[in-house]
């Protein structure tokens, strides 16, 4: 019985072990997309904030593991639309650089932001409503998909923040109601 | 009697990050896995140490763990895995001579647990669903019989089984 208890301790030490190893996997990718955020958007006090959050939210829900883990990285795919599709625009419509736009930024931005991140919405609720946890994957994955595109949206102000955040929210609901019916149908 | 279904959702829920279900899943897995790997070494010791080093390892991959997969068959899997490079290990070591003779009893008695251990050694080379299928034909396991139609169970129970063989004859020659 001693043999089995010292094996029980083994085996759950190995399993805490794989989650914080995949908590510092993810710590290290939301490290690699703050550095990407950094370096292609202009940086305001509400990027670094995002940035923490990221940085705090993605290895909590990769430790956790499960629906939490699978939604945390879907999520961050997710997020990397509305993350580039700002600089995507900067450089077609502002020649590259947009220095107003933090200050006031213009409708197509706000759209675009508000547009990718309802259209990849669609799609982690449409992918939630597949999970196991449906739940669990829809909360991990709207949260670090908002986190990672608010580096990239908030920097035109809170028009672009409010922008990823209904458009994540809004298409995630869409896409969970969309393949609810379609499973019931 | 190890209830199969109980084991599948025990794993499912630690795979799920439940840390309540590692003690009830370890406490399922360990009469089995450890009477396993006794049968497959023959030395309680080494045994109990394959045991351990399995559930180790399959505790530290549980996020791999697919839930269409048989619980018990991924855990003897890797009890297989186990075993097999703990023999030869021993063999290496030249333990072997050592290992056999203060196991048994009789050139007949060697002889048939070889056998055993090279049909055992060979089943753990095939897929976990080729092992479920021939451990519940084996051993008249009901549980799988009534989630498959018998068509369904006899045709991948001729696969296993034809599995099986051509396995047997890369390491053994003719049957």
């Amino acid at each position: 019985m001693a043999r089995s208890d010292a094996a029980l301790r083994s085996a759950r030490r190995a399993y805490e072990r794989a989650h914080v190893l995949s908590a510092l996997r993810a710590l290290a990718l939301a490290a690699a997309l703050v550095a990407i955020a950094v370096t292609v958007h202009h940086v305001s006090s509400a990027s670094w904030l995002f940035a923490a959050g990221l940085a705090a939210t993605l290895p909590a829900l990769a430790w956790r593991g499960g629906p939490w883990r699978r939604g945390a990285f879907a999520g961050v795919l997710a997020g990397l639309p509305p993350l580039f599709v700002p600089l995507l625009l900067f450089a077609l419509m502002h020649g590259g650089h947009c220095p107003s736009c933090t200050m006031g930024p213009s409708l197509p931005c706000l759209i675009a932001c508000f547009g990718t991140s309802a259209l990849v919405g669609v799609l982690v609720g449409s992918r939630a409503a597949t999970d196991t946890w449906p739940r669990r994957f829809a909360i991990a994955a709207v949260a670090t998909a908002a986190l990672t595109g608010l580096l990239g949206c908030a920097t035109m102000g809170l028009g672009g923040a409010l922008g990823v955040v209904a458009g994540l929210v809004a298409g995630s609901v869409t896409g969970w109601v969309v393949a609810g019916r379609a499973a019931h149908a | 009697m190890l209830d199969r279904a109980a084991l599948d959702a025990l794993m499912t829920a630690a795979a799920d990050g439940d840390r309540g279900a590692l003690d009830p899943l370890f406490h399922a897995l360990w009469p089995p896995v450890h009477a396993y790997a006794t049968r497959f070494l023959g030395d309680p010791a080494l045994a109990e140490d394959c045991a351990q080093e399995a559930l180790v390892r399959l505790f530290g991959q549980l996020d791999r763990y697919d839930r269409d997969r048989d619980a018990l068959s991924w855990a003897l899997a890797h009890a297989t895995w186990q075993c097999r490079t703990a023999r030869r290990r021993v063999q290496r070591r030249g333990e072997v001579a050592e290992l056999a003779v203060g196991a048994v009893d009789g050139a007949h008695l060697v002889e048939e647990r070889e056998l055993a251990r090279a049909a055992l050694a060979t089943l753990g080379a095939l897929g976990p669903r080729d092992v479920e299928v021939i451990v519940a034909a084996l051993a008249d396991d009901e549980q799988l019989r009534r989630t498959l139609a018998p068509a369904t169970f006899r045709k991948r129970l001729e696969r296993a089984l034809a599995r099986l063989r051509l396995s047997w004859r890369s390491r053994h020659g003719t049957l």
